[in-house]
């Protein structure tokens, strides 16, 4: 009796360890998966470069203009690419844990479209030459500042109407196409005001491009989703049982309001920095987490994980389709991953909640 | 002892709903919380857990007041299994009982962690199932699931709220079995329940309560219909069969 009993304990920790196993591999397989993309999107765009490029570069330190094709303009996109969509995926997943509604995501709750209207409000509205002090925000800066603080008030707007108690899951969502229409429609109002030059940069800004970053911004943006991965990885588990409720997580020594502030303040920073560099890109941070649920969830950990790697890898590759479909022609990423993930969203919603 | 209540009082939103509640619990006993809706039963449970806070009186578990303990150490005491569950996850029977163990462990679970929540699946007999889906389960799976997870907890003192609700026979009688499994190993068990014949039938200790207070506190032989006729507003028969009560609802008293 003892023997058997041992032998079945025995066999459960052995299929736990192989299911482990498997996500793991997920992971692993997503790493190999993004620096074979990252590699191949290194050749590939406008101009056509092959390996032997890239080796007198690297090896030989040969500067010009093949240099600074790889290392000023495909290397810094290519990245920023890969951490916007890590990034977007990772807040994706968050919310959509935080706000128990499997359709949240910064492009669903409004966020994306709050933060496209600040930066239309920047580049038509603000002047600040009368403001010389602030003039260190001018340029490409202040857009994105814009950008950041409006996504952040319609972060607040969010977070308040999840918080009262009544908000169900619909009521989250339907507040964020109410907060998406008045934000467009205010972009719309403000590109009506906008002469020729304002209205360009408003329509470029509005188009997600993970090539318009500098090196700086793709640091400041790598700073940040590293200390929300690294934070996030790290209370998983305490998040995993937050999905039980607020009432079981207290009885099982989780406190869920700390936890669950945290989150939204750490998801919405990350995204609003994301949206303000890199401007809107929608779907990831919603398509995702669902497609990586589909193949293997596993924990909230091996969860918010996995979901951060395939929403960066996704992102490289929408990013070479864009730079490639119509050469020589470069599509704003953010196009494409409307294209491509409006279907999904609506397959996702016809489909059901079959599984969260 | 494990548990003494004394004096207790809550109310929400000015309205009384526990009064004067006082009650003590031994190690190794099963206590079934029986009363109406609305009579306080889910109310004294989230009270015991901390959850809710009382207003007045004083609650001890270990000889020491609830409120002095920490989140996570008295998880590490008392364990809770709630009316409906809610289920946002997508996670195997193997990893929801090992929720069980957050409190014990810190980012991630250990290897000890993961031979208890083995031990428990196999204890419960949920070794069939331990890597199905959960949403994939039926109620009463379910529920079987999340009586591990508490058990898991390793906890001296189990709550659970209406565990057998909304559950077939063949279930409700696993979950009993479950809870009989936890007592004889020692741990101490509060249940509240609508099914007065399946309480009469299981529980060593029955505790009434009526309208915020405890109205009676005794064995299953000293449920009455009388009692029940109070409390509930019901008039019954009871019948008895192998020394336990069956207890038949005849009508509504006017």
């Amino acid at each position: 009796m003892e023997t058997n009993k041992l032998s079945i304990e025995e066999k459960i920790l052995k299929e736990e360890k192989k299911n482990s196993t498997k996500i793991s591999f997920l992971s692993l397989g997503l790493i190999l998966l993004i620096i074979l993309a990252s590699i191949y999107s290194l050749f590939v765009g406008a101009a056509e470069l092959d390996f032997s490029d890239l080796l007198r570069v690297i090896f030989e330190g040969q500067r010009g203009m093949i240099y600074n094709i790889i290392w000023n303009i495909r290397l810094p996109s290519i990245l920023t690419a890969l951490t916007a969509g890590m990034g977007l995926s990772l807040a994706g997943v968050v919310m959509q844990s935080i706000l128990k509604n499997p359709l949240a995501s910064p492009f669903t709750l409004g966020i994306s479209h709050a933060a496209a209207f600040g930066a239309a409000f920047a580049i038509v509205v603000v002047d600040l030459s009368n403001f010389p002090l602030l003039s260190f925000l001018d340029g490409l800066y202040l857009p994105s500042v814009s950008a950041f603080v409006f996504s952040q008030l319609a972060v607040i707007i969010v977070i308040l109407i999840s918080a009262k108690q009544q908000a169900s899951r619909e009521s989250i969502v339907l507040a964020g196409i109410a907060l998406s229409s008045l934000f467009t429609a205010g972009t719309t109002a403000l590109e009506f005001f906008a002469d020729d030059l304002e209205l360009a940069s408003v329509i470029y800004w509005t188009f997600g491009d993970p090539g318009r970053t500098n090196w700086n911004q793709f640091f400041i943006i790598l700073a940040v989703l590293l200390i929300s991965l690294v934070y996030f990885i790290y209370h998983g588990w305490s998040y995993g049982v937050l999905n039980s409720g607020d009432e079981l997580a207290a009885s099982l020594g989780v406190d869920s309001k700390r936890l669950r502030l945290f989150a939204m303040t750490a998801a919405s920073i990350l995204t609003a920095v994301i949206i303000s560099f890199v401007g809107v890109i929608g779907f990831i941070g919603l398509v995702t987490p669902h497609i990586i649920k589909k193949i293997a969830a596993g924990n909230q950990r091996q969860l918010f994980l996995n979901s951060a790697l395939a929403g960066g890898l996704l992102l490289i590759i929408a990013d070479n389709l864009a730079r490639t479909l119509f050469r020589p022609v470069v599509l704003p990423v953010g196009v494409l991953t409307a294209f491509l993930g409006a279907p999904l969203f609506i397959y996702l919603i016809v489909k059901g909640r079959q599984i969260w | 002892m494990i548990l003494k209540i004394e004096a207790l009082n809550f109310a929400y939103n000015k309205k009384k709903v526990l009064k004067n509640i006082n009650l003590e619990a031994e190690k190794g006993e099963l206590i079934t919380l029986i009363g109406p809706n609305g009579s306080g039963k889910s109310t004294l449970l989230k009270c015991i857990n901390n959850y809710l806070k009382a207003d007045q009186g004083t609650i001890k578990v270990k000889n020491q007041q609830i409120r002095n303990f920490s989140q996570k150490e008295l998880a590490k005491i008392i364990a809770y299994v709630p009316q409906a569950s809610e289920i946002n996850f997508n996670l195997d029977v193997f990893e929801t009982v090992l929720m069980g163990r957050k409190a014990y462990s810190g980012w991630k679970a250990n290897q000890q962690d993961k031979e208890i929540t083995a031990e428990v699946i196999s204890k419960l007999g949920l070794e069939e199932i331990a890597f199905k889906n959960i949403n994939e389960l039926s109620g009463g799976q379910q529920q079987k699931v999340f009586i591990a997870r508490a058990a898991a907890q390793a906890a001296e003192l189990i709550l659970l709220d209406e565990p057998t609700n909304n559950l077939d026979l063949k279930h409700q009688l696993e979950i009993f079995e479950m809870i009989e499994k936890e007592v004889s190993s020692g741990k101490t068990v509060i249940v509240t329940m609508h099914d007065l014949s399946l309480v009469s039938r299981f529980s060593d200790r029955i505790i009434m309560l009526k309208e915020g207070s405890i109205y009676s506190d005794g064995t299953a032989s000293t449920l009455s219909a009388a009692k029940i006729n109070s409390v509930y507003g019901v008039e019954v028969s009871l019948k008895e069969h192998n020394g336990k009560k069956i207890i038949i609802p005849e009508k509504i008293c006017v």
